[in-house]
C-alpha cells in the first residue's frame, strides 16, 4: 500500500503547487449555487408552500451544494480516469504502464483520490461561503465526518464506473460518449439536479435503488437530514453496489489485458 | 479578395481533412455522434420531471424548454462541429502544441472535427 500513498501524495503535491488554478475552477460553483438558489426560490413560491416532500429551500441548497462539490470535485472529463485509461490503450503506453511494479487500476484510483482531495476543500469552503449567504448556516456540523465517510464510498462508485468505461477503450478506442451518457444518469437518477424526493411516486423507488442515488442522493440527502439510521441505509446501499462493481471491474480488466497485443518492444 | 479566397479554400482543406481524420476511427466516430444524440434526450429528462413537479414557473412551460433548449444545442452544436478544438484550447497551449503548429496556422487552430484524435494526429 505504501507505493500507492506515494502516488497519491505526489499527485497531492502537484495539485498545490496550482492552487490559483483550483481558486479559479472553485468559481464555476459559484455560479451554479447562484443560479440554483434563482430557480429553486422561484418554484418553491410557485407552489405557495414552504416545504417540499420534506425539503425546505434551505435544505434544497445544502443538499444540492454537497451534489455539486462530489460532482465537480470528480476528475474532469479530459483529465479523467475513463480518458486517462482510453489514451494509455490508444496511444500504446498502456504496454509501459502494464509492465511497471504496480497494479494498473490502484494506480488510476491513487492518481484520482488525489486530484479530488483538494478539489472538494475547495468547492465546499466556496460553495459553502455562497450558500450561507443565500440561505443561512449548514446543517448539524457534528455530522460532517460521517457524511465525508458517504462522500468517499460515493468517489469509489465514481471510480468503479469511470474505470469500467475506460476500459471500453480496449474494445471502441474512443470513450467520451459513454463518460456522457454516464454523466446524464447521474444527473437524472442520482439526483444530482433535483433531489430524488421530488421526482414522481413511481420513478423513486427505481431512482433510490440505482448505484447513481448511492453516489449523489444518498450523501446529500444524509448531510441535511442526519441520523443513525440514514447513514446505515446510505453506507450499506453503497458497499453492497461496490462489491458489484469492484467484482465486474475485476472480471472486464481481467479479460481486456487479456485482448490486448503488444507488439515490438 | 484573393487573399478571402486562399483563406476560404484553406479552411475547406482543414475541415476536409478533419473529418476524413475523425472517420478514422469509424466505430468511436459513430458511438460519438449516437452518445451525443442519447445524451441530449436524457438530459432533457430533467425538465421533465421538473416541469412534472411545478407545471409552470413564471410563465415558462415544458414547451418552452423544449424549443430553447432546441435553440441553444443547435448553436452550439453548430459551433462545435466546426470550431470544435475551441473547446480543448486551453489543453493545447498547456501541452506546448500550439508551438508544432506554423504561424500561419495558428488561426486555424480553433477549426477541428469533435473527435479528439486531431491534432495529435496532425490533421491541423
Amino acid at each position: 500500500m505504501n507505493k500507492y500513498w506515494a502516488i497519491f501524495k505526489t499527485q497531492l503535491l502537484n495539485n498545490l503547487a496550482y492552487v490559483g488554478n483550483l481558486l479559479t475552477g472553485s468559481i464555476a460553483i459559484i455560479l451554479f449555487m447562484f443560479l440554483f438558489a434563482q430557480l429553486w426560490r422561484v418554484a418553491y413560491r410557485s407552489t405557495g408552500s414552504d416545504t417540499l416532500a420534506g425539503l425546505a429551500f434551505h435544505d434544497v441548497l445544502w443538499y444540492l451544494l454537497l451534489a455539486e462539490v462530489i460532482e465537480l470535485s470528480k476528475p474532469r472529463l479530459a483529465q479523467s480516469i475513463a480518458q486517462s485509461i482510453a489514451q494509455s490503450v490508444r496511444d500504446g503506453s498502456i504496454a509501459y504502464q502494464l509492465s511497471k511494479p504496480y497494479n494498473f487500476l490502484f494506480y488510476q484510483c491513487s492518481v484520482g483520490l488525489g486530484d479530488s482531495v483538494l478539489k472538494i476543500g475547495f468547492n465546499a469552503l466556496v460553495g459553502g461561503a455562497v450558500v450561507w449567504l443565500l440561505v443561512g448556516p449548514p446543517p448539524d456540523p457534528r455530522w460532517w465526518p460521517l457524511v465525508l465517510v458517504t462522500v468517499l464510498g460515493a468517489w469509489l462508485i465514481y471510480f468503479c464506473f469511470t474505470a469500467l468505461i475506460g476500459l471500453a477503450a480496449f474494445v471502441t478506442e474512443e470513450v467520451r460518449a459513454f463518460e456522457w451518457i454516464y454523466q446524464k444518469f447521474v444527473f437524472i437518477l442520482g439526483g444530482f439536479l433535483i433531489p430524488l424526493d421530488l421526482y414522481p411516486d413511481w420513478l423513486q423507488p427505481i431512482a433510490k435503488a440505482t448505484p447513481f442515488a448511492q453516489a449523489i442522493y444518498g450523501p446529500a440527502r444524509f448531510f441535511v437530514d442526519p441520523s443513525w439510521a440514514r447513514f446505515g441505509q446510505v453506507v450499506l446501499g453503497q458497499w453492497l453496489w461496490l462489491a458489484v462493481l469492484l467484482g465486474l471491474l475485476a472480471f472486464l480488466y481481467q479479460q481486456s489485458v487479456q485482448r490486448l497485443a503488444i507488439n515490438g518492444g | 479578395m484573393q487573399q478571402l479566397q486562399r483563406e476560404w479554400r484553406f479552411l475547406l482543406a482543414v475541415w476536409q481533412a478533419n473529418l476524413l481524420a475523425a472517420m478514422e476511427y469509424r466505430v468511436a466516430f459513430l458511438s460519438q455522434v449516437l452518445g451525443m444524440m442519447i445524451n441530449n434526450a436524457i438530459y432533457f429528462v430533467f425538465w421533465m420531471l421538473f416541469f412534472e413537479r411545478f407545471k409552470e414557473i413564471r410563465g415558462w412551460d415544458l414547451n418552452d424548454m423544449l424549443l430553447l433548449f432546441a435553440v441553444v444545442a443547435t448553436g452550439f452544436g453548430a459551433a462545435t462541429v466546426f470550431f470544435g478544438n475551441i473547446l480543448s484550447l486551453n489543453e493545447i497551449i498547456t501541452g506546448g502544441d500550439l508551438t508544432i503548429i506554423s504561424p500561419c496556422r495558428v488561426r486555424c487552430s480553433c477549426i477541428h472535427w469533435p473527435v479528439g484524435a486531431l491534432l495529435r494526429a496532425g490533421a491541423i
